[in-house]
């Protein structure tokens, strides 16, 4: 169950990285672009839901299928520096 | 040697024993570094040809600073002259003095201070009178070039500097010793002829000016101690200074004429790294400069690799790696190779799971031509469509690669660092290409291109679609338009500079477009600004330099802008500002208004037959 009043460390050390995650309005253009996201079923905007629901295991699992060819950045309308915020993202659940 | 001598000669002294100790320690370490792969290349090029093609390099770069010349040139003489100038001093300070001992190795501060020496006893005959002017010349132009030098901290544009570099504490000490050696020397030389008479048609003349009475020619000794300090402090800051360029730029030629890369090589890299002469050309060419401020450009970037804690993830992921900063580059600085070794550094180890890996690759029934469109063609389809209404009018045989399957060639990948995920990529795209056995691979995405002719190894030709396309232009199979629209033609950064296919596309353009054109061509293309390589620039940057290109390019009676290159499209058309479009789309729809030759002559066919 999503526990929206548990809050996210990953997602605040994210936000204080990658500022422009916070005006993310889970539109799915990212996913739609996603070469990914046809075989796996994630898109940009389901990580960031897994992130601050604080579905850290499903979300590390997730990030590894991420083949980082940026697509997501460029069709997203409110121009969230994506592939930052899934490099910060893999680097925090790899330490 | 009087107490005045020996106070004279020990700053010098000193400096130059303390920079060839640090630089034979340095020099040494780098070595060691260097891979045994390198160390082995090394060996096997050691020959007399490879020896004077370095020396005519050094020559050519280190002193004469040709590469410079060929960008501006009041830069040029700035640089040339404090070169090849003090080279000149030098040289011409030594036959002086072994003209005059008679030995042709003599001690360094002999020759370095030979007027100080000799103000008692000149030599006899022309040489003294010779070697004065021709020092005094020599000094001149110096003095001219750090003249510019002077000014140019204070209107770097008049040297076509679009922005001066912000050189750090240890830099700033070496050059102002550098600046004071030259003007400390005048002045020595001055007074040495104002109390001891001679001097050439510089310094003598300078020595007559200042009147002074002889009680006070112990100002002349101070004046070449001043000198001896200026050269000694240089010296001894040299190492740590960019100024460690002046030598290390030799070892560098030598390593690059025996095809010794940086890459994944920490000797080489070191090499490259202090043979950097900080000059700021890379500053220059760079996009970012203007918009982004001093962040990611290679000067800051070799600077902060210099430095003990190394250069930060920002700075190493900030940079679109066009590889402008490259070409402009007089000392040809590999500096694309030395973000990657960094990039590779910090994220190689992060994991990666291939999508769909665990099925396996189907053997289909072969195919002679493989359509690749490339990831991004997913999101510019007008090409893949274009091309394949293309395919369909020439009749070939031919398999749209991946339409169904999306898969990614694995350059992303690669320039984020992750290596290893990009060799699963690589794998998985390989056997998926070939499992067609094609006879001929085409993409229109110059980024896969240029991953799969440097690093796939396929067994088969690979081709831009500009090339396949240039094919029937040159086979007469598509007549020329005349009257198309007036067209700009955009280099793509992979498909130019990195793979050097320039003439295809433009020839082309020419047939079926009226092509203009544009300022920035060939090797200095402008970049895009949506390059995959960039990490930290958020979109909106990106698209403002896409504006910024844009505007460089176009012309006021522009109707198109043309590029081959689906990052470019995207990028460009999110500009907003002038109709993009791929020259595949423009070939098709030229296809339907003219109509091929064999097409023209099966329809006259078809009309005698009726």
């Amino acid at each position: 169950m999503v526990d929206q009043d548990r809050s996210s460390p990953a997602y605040d050390l994210l936000l204080e990285k990658v500022p422009s995650v916070a005006v993310c309005l889970s539109c799915g253009s990212c996913t739609g672009g996603c070469i990914s996201a046809e075989m796996t079923g994630f898109g940009f905007r389901n990580l960031l839901v897994l992130l601050k629901s604080n579905r850290y295991q499903r979300l590390a699992n997730a990030l590894e299928y991420c083949q980082f060819c940026g697509k997501c950045a460029m069709v997203c309308p409110r121009g969230i520096n994506t592939r930052k915020a899934i490099l910060e993202m893999k680097k925090y659940f790899k330490g | 040697m009087s107490i005045t001598d020996f106070i004279l000669i020990i700053p010098f002294t000193l400096g130059l024993a303390c920079l060839l100790i640090i630089l034979s320690v340095e020099y040494y370490g780098w070595f060691r570094l260097l891979s045994m792969k390198s160390k082995l290349k090394l060996k096997k090029s050691i020959s007399v040809r490879w020896f004077l093609s370095s020396v005519k390099e050094i020559f050519r770069e280190c002193l004469l600073h040709l590469r410079i010349y060929r960008q501006n040139k009041r830069l040029w003489y700035m640089h040339m002259s404090l070169a090849f100038g003090w080279f000149l001093l030098i040289v011409a300070g030594n036959i002086e003095s072994a003209l005059a001992t008679g030995k042709p190795v003599g001690p360094p501060w002999e020759s370095v201070f030979f007027d100080y020496f000799t103000r008692q006893h000149p030599a006899p005959g022309w040489q003294d009178t010779f070697f004065k002017h021709l020092l005094d010349l020599l000094l001149l132009f110096v003095l001219s070039g750090l003249f510019f030098a002077v000014y140019k901290r204070f209107n770097s544009r008049l040297l076509g500097m679009k922005k001066r570099p912000r050189h750090k504490l240890s830099d700033r000490l070496a050059m102002t010793f550098l600046w004071f050696i030259f003007p400390a020397r005048l002045v020595a030389e001055a007074l040495n002829h104002t109390f001891y008479g001679g001097g050439g048609f510089m310094t003598g003349f300078l020595g007559n000016i200042i009147s002074l009475p002889y009680n006070l020619r112990f100002l002349s000794d101070a004046a070449w101690i001043v000198y001896s300090i200026s050269l000694g402090g240089f010296f001894i800051v040299l190492p740590y200074s960019r100024y460690m360029h002046i030598l290390t730029e030799v070892p560098h030629i030598l390593l690059m004429k025996a095809h010794i890369y940086a890459q994944q090589d920490k000797g080489c890299t070191q090499f490259q790294i202090y043979a950097c002469s900080s000059c700021g050309i890379c500053l220059n060419s760079c996009q970012m400069t203007e918009r982004n401020g001093n962040r990611g450009q290679n000067y800051y970037f070799i600077r902060k690799l210099r430095d003990e804690e190394g250069a930060d993830e920002s700075t190493i992921m900030n940079c679109l790696m066009c590889g402008r900063c490259m070409e402009a580059c007089p000392v040809k600085i590999d500096t694309l190779a030395l973000r990657m070794n960094e990039r590779l550094r910090i994220n190689d180890q992060l994991g990666f799971i291939l999508p769909a890996s665990g099925q396996p690759v189907q053997k289909k029934s072969p195919v002679r031509i493989v359509y690749f469109g490339g990831c991004m063609s997913k999101l510019t389809p007008a090409v893949t469509s274009s091309m394949k209404k293309i395919f369909n009018h020439y009749g070939e045989d031919f398999i749209m690669a991946d339409e169904t399957e999306s898969i990614c060639c694995g350059r992303p990948m690669f320039l984020s660092g992750q290596k290893q995920a990009y060799m699963q990529i690589m794998k998985r795209t390989r056997d998926m290409i070939l499992s067609w056995q094609p006879k001929l691979i085409i993409t229109s995405c110059p980024i896969c291109l240029d991953m799969f002719k440097t690093n796939y190894f396929l067994p088969v030709p690979i081709i831009h679609h500009t090339q396949y396309l240039n094919s029937f232009i040159l086979r007469k199979s598509h007549a020329p338009i005349p009257a198309g629209p007036k067209t700009i033609y955009h280099d793509p950064c992979e498909l130019g500079r990195f793979l050097g296919i320039y003439r295809e596309p433009r020839n082309v353009l020419k047939n079926i477009t009226r092509l203009q054109n544009p300022a920035y061509n060939d090797n200095k293309a402008l970049c895009c600004g949506g390059s995959l390589a960039d990490i930290e620039m958020d979109p909106s940057e990106k698209k403002n330099l896409a504006v910024e290109a844009i505007k460089q390019l176009v012309f006021r009676d522009t109707q198109q802008l043309a590029t081959a290159c689906p990052v470019c499209k995207i990028n460009f058309a999110a500009a907003d500002i002038i109709p993009v479009k791929d020259i595949a789309e423009i070939y098709a729809d030229s296809l339907s208004s003219s109509g091929s030759v064999l097409e023209r002559i099966t329809d006259k066919e078809n009309v005698m037959m009726y």
